[in-house]
């Protein structure tokens, strides 16, 4: 079973280091809480290392006063050296490339930075241009190899704690993908259970009590509606068991409203088998009821098609009455927007749920392109 | 005739079933027990030929009472609970209703054990019976009304009802209906099984050639064919088996 950390990391971040927005940071310095780790660490890191150069010079060579300012000055391009280093590493070592990738980056840049550094002092040297230190230390100091050791062992250390921080923020994002998730489903559940149509229901049931048919017919199909909702359901199945299970939903709409309701499922056999997310269609229907029965004329008419066409299955809820925007919420707490995100997410943008009204109508129309979906694993076969 | 035991420790639920029952006459039920216990006393004296047992009951569960059951005797669920749907057809259960027991649910449940007892016959085979007789794709109709034969292909029927001893075709790309002097039963014996099915006593249909359906709440269907402006209307009990069918 695939773990959500498993999902996170097979996703992978990108940050494109020239977006505006990164640039814009950098350039003014806005400190995200990561660059003040970093800056904070280099700080520490450099001016400890200074003292401990000048207490060693101190001690071990107290003569050598221009030693203490070779030192300085080492430790000084030693820490211009390492900024450099982290620019390259950001940009370079930001996709998760394999770890030999890495490394050659890193021993590459470290290489090449020495080099250049070798480079400068032996052409100032050339020049004869003043540069601190005696010349026996640079001749006998093994400086280069100092270089490249400091700035490997500083590189190391880079990535590490890199990788660190890589793993927390992952399990941050794992953490809080889990609470999303928990709060969603059960958002889900409440909406399956359905307590306003149940209510209504049940209030139907009792309104019929010299019924005897009536009762029975509203309490069997009650029952056969909420068996329907409270299913396991799998991520996709025919769009026909939906569609028979609303006729339970609206023969119990049927009895409730009484000759004022007016009620009609078509369906083409072709999209019979089409394959949609569970419960696509009932939080439509529950819309046209609660914004139709108040909106609507006495003769309160619902009407759900579903065809295909153009390589599209379009599902098509009318209602009479007028188009009220979904801002208190609805009754089952899923939105007209949310269905769309959901099929955006399964089917791709071309997935939509458009709302139009028309002349004392109102028409609510899903369309969902008819090849695979995306983003999920592969259907089961009906 | 099919005798029954009820068990389920809610009397309600017995007296349910009873009523539920009552409307199939090939069904007789014998008693009703509250526990295994009681069903076990029942068994010792008599032997239905099906027991109604319900899961979960307050002493101990349905399941329970199976090993001790003489094989011959069907056993079907009854409970309100779905998830043990599996388990009840692994233990060698005939049928399994869940609560409220809906009674189109019920019916064909009873169709199933006057199947098992061999009843009925299946209903599946009623149109595979006669295969020597089968027509030609082309075939001739004696026409009601007159002398007239008419000649027509298999696949441009779409619908048979039945009227009296009569029967009215609706063929694909006819205006108008046609009348035929033979029978619904000659025509079950007559069209291929695969591709027709009979919704009801008076309705055969060619099933793939229906383009899409309209259900009118809790009245009727109308039926769109290939072919054809006229809708045919369709009760609950053909709609039911055409869903199943398409």
């Amino acid at each position: 079973m695939k773990t959500v950390i498993d999902t996170l990391k097979s996703t992978p971040r990108v940050i494109d280091p020239f977006l505006p927005k990164t640039l814009l940071f950098r350039l003014l310095g806005v400190a995200q809480t990561r660059t003040w780790f970093f800056w904070g660490l280099q700080l520490v890191l450099w001016t400890a290392l200074s003292v401990v150069m000048f207490l060693l010079c101190s001690i071990f060579k107290p003569n050598q006063a221009e030693l203490k300012h070779v030192m300085l000055m080492r430790l000084f391009f030693g820490f211009l050296m390492t900024c450099i280093l982290r620019e390259v590493y950001r940009t370079s070592l930001l996709r998760n490339q394999q770890g030999w990738k890495n490394t050659m980056v890193l021993v590459v840049s470290c290489l090449v930075l020495t080099g250049l550094e070798q480079l400068i002092t032996t052409l100032m040297l050339y020049l004869k241009l003043p540069i601190p230190g005696s010349l026996d230390f640079l001749n006998t100091g093994h400086p280069v190899i100092l270089r490249l050791i400091v700035l490997l062992v500083w590189s190391g250390f880079y990535l590490l704690i890199l990788k660190v921080e890589k793993a927390h923020a992952l399990e941050m994002r794992a953490l809080k993908a889990e609470v999303s998730a928990r709060e969603n489903r059960l958002r889900q559940l409440q909406a399956q259970m359905n307590p306003h149509f149940l209510f209504n229901a049940l209030n139907t049931v009792l309104a019929c009590k010299d019924d005897p048919v009536a009762v029975e017919e509203v309490t069997q199909n009650l029952a056969d509606f909420l068996r329907f909702s409270l299913r396991e359901t799998p991520e996709l199945e025919p769009l026909a068991l939906e569609l028979d299970a609303l006729e339970t939903y609206l023969t119990v709409q049927r009895i409730r409203f009484g000759d004022n309701l007016i009620c009609k499922i078509g369906c083409d056999t072709a999209a019979r088998s089409v394959l949609v997310p569970p419960l696509l269609v009932q939080p439509l229907l529950e819309n046209a009821f609660n914004y139709g029965a108040k909106t609507s004329p006495s003769l309160l008419q619902v009407i759900l098609t579903a065809k295909l066409e153009a390589g599209f299955l379009v599902v098509t809820v009318a209602n009479t009455g007028r188009w009220v925007s979904p801002g208190g919420g609805l009754s089952s707490g899923i939105g007209l927007s949310s269905v769309e995100q959901r099929l955006k997410i399964l089917f791709g943008d071309e997935a939509t749920v458009c709302p139009k009204a028309d002349d004392g109508w109102v028409y609510v129309t899903v369309r969902i392109p008819m090849n695979q979906p995306l983003a999920t694993e592969s259907p089961r076969p009906s | 005739m099919i005798t029954a035991l009820l068990v389920d420790d809610e009397d309600a639920a017995n007296r349910r079933m009873r009523t539920l029952l009552a409307a199939h006459p090939k069904i007789h039920v014998l008693g009703a027990v509250e526990n295994v216990a009681g069903a076990e006393e029942f068994l010792a004296h008599q032997r239905p030929d099906v027991i109604f047992l319900d899961m979960k009951m307050r002493s101990r569960i349905g399941l329970e009472l199976l090993p001790s059951l003489d094989s011959r005797i069907a056993v079907v669920f009854v409970t309100a609970y779905e998830n043990y749907a599996l388990a009840a057809f692994d233990a060698g259960a005939v049928d399994y209703l869940v609560k409220p027991v809906n009674p189109e649910r019920l019916a064909v449940m009873v169709d199933r054990l006057l199947l098992k007892f061999r009843l009925i016959k299946s209903p599946d085979q009623e149109m595979e019976r006669f295969p020597a007789q089968r027509l030609h794709e082309y075939f001739s109709i004696p026409l009601a009304g007159s002398k007239e034969i008419l000649q027509c292909s298999m696949s441009e029927i779409l619908w048979i009802e039945a009227m009296q001893n009569y029967t009215q075709l609706q063929f694909k790309n006819q205006a108008k209906a046609v009348t035929a002097r033979r029978s619904m039963s000659e025509w079950i014996k007559l069209l291929d099984g695969n591709r027709f099915d009979r919704l009801d006593r008076s309705l055969i249909i060619q099933t793939e050639m229906v383009r899409s359906s309209e259900w009118n709440a809790r009245d009727y269907t109308l039926l769109t064919f290939e072919g054809c402006d006229r809708n045919l209307a369709i009760g609950r009990q053909a709609s039911a088996r055409l869903k199943m069918l398409l």
